[in-house]
């Protein structure tokens, strides 16, 4: 990651480091703010006006306009390093996101997120293996678009690319494919949402396990409303949980074909993979339920959590490229549409299943 | 992040983006509690 210290350059270099964050950063709050006073405005003006608008969440907006940026003028290059900070703003925001949720209801939807998540997981593997056979893909990149799909995306293919020993080639058909039909997702869910008359808690759950990457699952369950952002956080990091087992499973099965490293201590591995950020956002999540925070004290926290959001939005739009994905070959692309096609309506049907288990 | 930038051959990271993270919302939580944070509307 981009701000990440490294062996190689801590000490003097990292001030400047966090410097050349600065202008990027400043872009993504300037979009993601301009995304806002979009928002706000429509509404003002419908008031004033007395039209009865449709209320566009500033995700949309954010989400547009940084999309509109990357893909016309494109991102200068002094923008780009404070950019691509925007996974850690969206990390930041889903730990300090704890302090909306009591642990009780954490255990309560992520436990049936969990059951919900084992489903979509063999579902999805099985799927998207079934089609990479199909259509006679490489088995590496079947296994990298299976992980995708099933766990969360760029991340898992990333901490998969190593341990099953795949080709950066493979990677990147993977990653484009996943953040393509991810960005196609986004925009789908919601229209799609409203025609079936979904709760926020069922159309929550639904984008967090049907869309692959967190920040535009998180992006997906804002777009409806904040209680469903809620929920798409807590079902997606259920999902980012298990990127371990998964990962680890797939490199035991090449290790086995003499394909990739044999793993030889099994729990470093999970700890390895592990996202730690869940743990912060447990932790955060177990003060409010002590009730370590005033009122006040809370309000101030989710608010800080919006704000760390609204800088991840407009990431998301700007790290778009969708004329980068245009030259990705177009095999991996109908098998990851298919797939993803697939995963969406078998995700769908778990939430149905699983709703009358949902609060209402 | 952009593929290319995904698939290079990783640096060796002393803290890794979630330990980032973890800390910085540490900090905002702590600044919060004790009140050295102004309040910053949505």
């Amino acid at each position: 990651m981009s701000f990440a210290t490294t062996a190689d350059q801590a000490g003097p270099a990292l001030p400047r480091r966090l410097i050349e964050l600065v202008p990027g950063i400043g872009l993504l709050f300037i979009i993601g703010y301009g995304g806002k006073l979009v928002e706000q405005s429509i509404s003002t003006y419908g008031k004033a006006n007395h039209l009865a608008l449709p209320n566009f969440e500033y995700v949309l907006w954010a989400i547009i306009i940084g999309l509109v940026v990357a893909n016309t003028v494109g991102v200068p290059k002094i923008f780009r390093a404070g950019v691509a900070t925007y996974e850690f703003w969206l990390k930041l925001g889903i730990v300090l996101l704890g302090v909306r949720f009591l642990l009780g209801d954490v255990l309560k939807l992520g436990g049936i997120s969990l059951v919900a998540v084992a489903l979509e997981l063999g579902l999805s593997i099985i799927l998207m293996t079934w089609l990479g056979n199909l259509f006679r893909l490489t088995p590496k990149l079947t296994s990298l678009l299976a992980i995708g799909s099933s766990i969360c995306g760029v991340s898992a293919i990333i901490a998969a690319k190593g341990a099953i020993n795949a080709k950066d080639e493979d990677a990147s058909y993977a990653i484009a494919a996943i953040l393509a039909l991810g960005a196609v997702g986004l925009f789908a869910f919601p229209v799609i949402g409203h025609l079936l008359g979904m709760s926020d808690h069922a159309y929550g759950l639904w984008a967090g396990l049907g869309i692959d990457n967190t920040a535009e699952a998180t992006a997906a369950g804002n777009l409806w409303s904040e209680q469903a952002g809620k929920v798409a956080v807590l079902a997606k990091t259920t999902r980012n949980a298990t990127i371990g087992f998964v990962v680890l499973a797939y490199a035991i099965y090449w290790a086995t074909r003499g394909e990739a490293q044999t793993i030889a201590n099994k729990g470093v591995f999970l700890w390895q993979k592990f996202p730690k950020f869940i743990l912060g956002f447990l932790v955060v999540s177990l003060l409010a339920t002590l009730g370590v925070f005033a009122k006040e004290q809370s309000a101030d926290i989710a608010n800080l959590s919006r704000w760390a959001f609204l800088l991840t939005f407009a990431g998301v739009g700007l790290s778009t490229d969708l004329r980068e994905m245009r030259k990705q070959g177009l095999y991996p692309f109908i098998v990851g549409a298919a797939g993803e096609l697939g995963i969406a309506v078998l995700t769908l049907l778990i939430v149905l299943a699983v709703q009358p288990w949902l609060p209402t | 992040m952009s593929t290319s930038e995904a698939t290079k051959a990783p640096r060796r990271p002393l803290l890794s983006l979630d330990t980032w993270a973890v800390i910085a919302a540490s900090g905002l939580v702590l600044a919060t509690l004790i009140g050295t944070l102004p309040r910053i509307p949505w």
